[in-house]
């Protein structure tokens, strides 16, 4: 009863069964290397790399766009700081025209006066001439007109001359 | 309560029938199991891949609990093949019962619940840690670190404590099945001596089955664990 309860059913077949289970343990062992533990392995070993490579880029990345992101703040500055001065320099380019034209205005203006100015004086001269020269004729006419009848000719011609000496006078003035 | 196996005889060598076909099934469902699930494999793993990859990965943390991390792929096959062994071994004989009447032949059974079974399992195992221990450091060094350290007068208890290894591992493996299924017999046999009975043996009979179940998966799991926890023994040079 000891005997067979220890050693299963009989001790005939202890031997035997102990060479077959080995062997096809042996067998499971090699067959499930040979069919299914390599692709396995091989599968898990690739996710594990490729995970970590994953994580690795996922790391790469995140440092690149940081970086990229202070550059993008530096250039920003920078361009902030260009438009800046540009404004300013546009500011200071308006200011220096304006006066400028400003100047140039108050120059024009000047000389457009002045030459008004003289023009006004011209045309008074040449108006007075004409108007004495009109005034002379006319009363010469006058004159004339009147005498024909009442004074002789040297009278007329006393009085002619009176009046272009006055005439002179005036000239004179 | 005895069950005898049916027996026959080849070149005169007598085999225990019963264990025979239960190994040759247990070894087909193992790696019916694995070459089914490792079909297709893809990066993203989808259905049966996910279940052989937790399989793979919790033996890959028994071993890695044991063996430093550069030598886990060493052992990762042998642990995760005795592993399935057993588990799927164990679970098996929860199945059924088949038994010839009237000689008692039962065929049907664990191949774990029988001793010589168990303890050829566990020889395997033993012999295997020895074999690495003695590959890794050489004969020498492996003698004096396996049996010579702490001290040298020890050399005695250390060598009994390779053939108790031995019997614990083997041992304690068949008696949790083997009780397993003597119990799921008697409780099979009180429901069938009669119908007031059979309603009262059948949540029984579930109940055990489940805890059998659960045994057998703690043993599967245990005995990995001890294989390489006998393993890490014998390859790591250790320090005093």
């Amino acid at each position: 009863m000891m005997n067979q309860l220890v050693i299963a059913s009989s001790g005939q077949t202890t031997f035997s069964t102990i060479l077959f289970v080995s062997v096809s343990f042996l067998v499971l062992l090699l067959a499930l290397k040979k069919f299914a533990w390599g692709p396995l392995t091989t599968m898990l070993d690739e996710r594990e790399n490729k995970i970590a490579g994953d994580i690795d880029s996922a790391e790469q990345s995140k440092i690149d766009a940081a970086n990229l992101a202070k550059q993008r703040e530096v250039e920003l500055k920078e361009a902030r700081t260009e438009a800046q001065s540009i404004i300013a320099q546009a500011k200071d380019v308006a200011e220096n025209n304006a006066h400028a034209i400003i100047v140039e205005a108050q120059e024009h203006a000047t000389r457009m006066k002045k030459q008004a100015q003289e023009d006004l004086r011209l045309e008074r001269e040449r108006l007075l001439a004409d108007a004495k020269k009109e005034v002379a004729d006319l009363s010469v006419e006058i004159a004339s007109k009147i005498l024909k009848k009442e004074l002789s000719a040297s009278a007329h011609q006393e009085l002619v001359q009176s009046s272009i000496d006055k005439l002179g006078v005036d000239d004179n003035e | 309560m005895e069950e005898k196996s049916w027996l026959f005889t080849i070149g005169g060598l007598t085999f225990d029938g019963t264990v025979v076909t239960m190994t040759i099934l247990t070894c087909l469902v193992v790696f019916g199991l694995v070459y089914y699930c490792t079909r297709n494999l893809k990066l993203k793993p989808t259905g049966k891949q996910n279940v052989m990859e937790a399989l793979v990965d919790f033996v890959r943390g028994i071993v890695g609990d044991n063996v430093e991390k550069n030598e886990i792929k060493q052992y990762h096959l042998l642990a995760f093949t005795f592993f399935m062994f057993v588990l799927v071994s164990n679970t098996l004989g929860l199945i059924t019962k088949v038994t010839l009447f009237p000689s008692d032949v039962s065929l049907w059974k664990s191949p774990t619940a029988d001793p010589t079974v168990t303890l050829t399992l566990a020889f395997i195992a033993i012999i295997l840690a020895n074999y690495y221990g003695i590959k890794k450091q050489g004969v020498k060094s492996y003698f004096v670190n396996s049996y010579m350290k702490p001290v040298g007068f020890l050399l005695p208890i250390k060598l009994i404590e390779e053939f108790t290894n031995v019997l614990t591992l083997g041992l304690r493996l068949y008696g949790n099945i083997f009780a397993g299924e003597v119990l799921l017999s008697l409780i099979a046999g009180l429901g069938a001596s009669s119908p007031t009975k059979f309603i009262l043996a059948l949540p029984l009979e579930v109940i055990w089955q489940a805890f059998s179940l659960f045994i057998g998966g703690i043993q599967a799991f245990i005995f990995a664990t001890l294989l390489m926890v006998y393993i890490s023994h014998k390859v790591e040079i250790e320090e005093v």
